[in-house]
């Protein structure tokens, strides 16, 4: 029998089993998050499960994103992830969105179901998704994870606060990481992804005896977890609050200054004087005398870099432009600097020419760009 | 011996100090100080830690405190943790 083993569970029981059959759960977001959180929900017996994911499953997020896999590389998540949950298990009707939640679709799907699972990666999607479900009353399961650390919240639930209660401003754009270039450990958005079924179940079976809280997870850290108790909501929350001012969906984008497609938002600093295509690069490369500077992070260096690249952390540039005059030939000497995405060698690129005399250049698009255009051996990561 | 609060930085505030957690001792002869002060205490020990602050929330001994910072004191003893917001997926 199928759900056998947690029919007999004291807390959850026949009618707990029928309360899941019975409920609706949209999961936003099928990556590192929603794919755990998916499976559970998938295998306990939840009757309805949309994904909304706009993504395609690639290889390097397979460590975390674990309800795709290596044969399902180009598809879209969405329709990957309602495949695994076919397969696991036939009872559960799963609605794939392969789109953009925006403020024009956003209510009408939030609205066809009983709890939001956020499981997105970006600040402006997280204000969305607290809006949709303040207007349309649904709890919020909300959880996020970077690097060594998660949180999980519900919103909008049991009196208890929203996001902008707790959040009221974004944070500024240049001081949001993202996984792909902040990296995450699998199993961090693992924990955090299984404590969102958790929780929703537990919704859903209305077995919620908690206070509101705010949980911690810090795989670095002891304690692992910590729970911080919240209040009810702010009686003056622009959302939520006694007087809202926000009644409907927003520009979300321009609230928090980067979408959701911003994923490493390409910066154009420089004009085309101060740029180089790879490929010429490629040409120069053994024929003129030059430096090549690689900008990236230590760790990220150490994975792959180009032979004869100098490596000089961005964050260190400033304090190293005598290391990198000493590296000239003559002060003349050509210095090109390159670093994953094509972004940081431009803002490099500015601090370099204000004290070099000799030409300097971003190679555009940087390691990412060689590898495509190229050299195909190069790893992309 | 002088009186010490201990302060608990999570995520980015973690990054930015390049510590998890610190003590910090309160003023001479006083026995709390507002997290007002605290807050500008912590801007000048740690410079990078300015913008982190401003989208942070704060919990002291476990509970959130909303922002009223000048009438909120901290006191011996207390636990004050900055927690900002984690947005990755
Ligand atoms: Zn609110």
């Amino acid at each position: 029998m199928l759900y056998g083993r947690q029919l007999i569970l004291p807390d959850l029981g026949k009618s707990g089993q029928l309360k899941l059959k019975n409920t609706s759960i949209l999961i936003v977001g099928a990556g590192g998050l929603g794919s755990p959180a998916a499976i559970y929900l998938a295998a306990a017996g939840v009757g309805k499960l949309g994904i909304v994911d706009y993504d395609k499953v690639e290889k390097s997020n397979l460590h975390r994103q674990i309800i795709h896999n290596e044969t399902r590389e180009g598809i879209s998540k969405a329709q990957s992830a309602k495949m695994t949950i076919e397969g696991l298990n036939s009872l559960c009707n799963c609605v794939a969105y392969e789109i953009l939640l925006d403020s024009l679709s956003a209510l009408e799907i939030v609205q066809q179901y009983d709890i939001v699972v956020d499981a997105t990666d970006n600040v402006a999607t997280r204000y969305l998704l607290n809006d949709a479900c303040v207007i349309s009353g649904k709890p919020l399961v909300s959880g996020s994870a970077l690097r060594m650390d998660g949180q999980l919240t519900v919103y909008n639930y049991k009196g208890g606060p929203c996001y902008r209660c707790l959040f009221p401003k974004p944070p500024p754009p240049e001081s949001v990481l993202n996984c792909a270039d902040g990296g995450i450990l699998g199993v961090v958005t693992g924990v955090i992804g299984c404590l969102q079924a958790l929780q929703a179940i537990k919704i859903a079976t209305e077995n919620d005896e908690s206070p509101n809280n705010l949980l911690i997870f810090s795989a670095t850290s002891y304690p692992l977890f910590r729970s911080i108790k919240l209040r009810s909501k702010k009686k003056d929350c622009v959302i939520c609050g006694d007087h809202p001012s926000i009644t409907k969906l927003q520009d979300y984008v321009q609230f928090c200054g980067s979408g959701a497609l911003d994923k490493s938002p390409s910066v154009k600093e420089l004009g085309r004087e101060d740029r180089i295509e790879p490929k010429v690069y490629h040409n120069l490369r053994n024929e003129t005398p030059h430096v090549l500077i690689d900008v990236r992070e230590t760790v990220q260096y150490e994975i792959c870099s180009l032979p004869s690249s100098i490596n000089i952390p961005l964050k260190d540039l400033p304090k190293r432009i005598e290391d990198v005059k000493k590296l000239l030939e003559t002060p003349n000497t050509s210095v090109y600097v390159i670093c994953r995405l094509g972004n940081d060698s431009q803002h490099a690129v500015n601090i370099l020419k204000n004290y070099l005399k000799g030409e300097v250049k971003d190679i555009i698009g940087g390691l990412y760009k060689w590898s495509l255009e190229v050299d195909q051996e190069f790893p992309i990561y | 011996m002088s009186k010490e609060i201990t302060i608990l930085y999570f995520a980015t505030a973690r990054d930015a100090t390049n510590v998890s957690s610190e003590k910090i001792s309160l003023p001479s002869q006083s026995m709390s100080m507002s997290l007002k002060d605290l807050t500008d205490l912590l801007k000048k020990r740690h410079e990078k830690l300015v913008p982190v602050l401003e989208t942070s929330l704060y919990a002291i001994n476990m509970e959130y405190v909303e922002c009223d910072y000048q009438s909120i004191l901290v006191k011996e003893g207390d636990e004050v943790a900055i927690i900002p917001p984690v947005s990755g997926g």
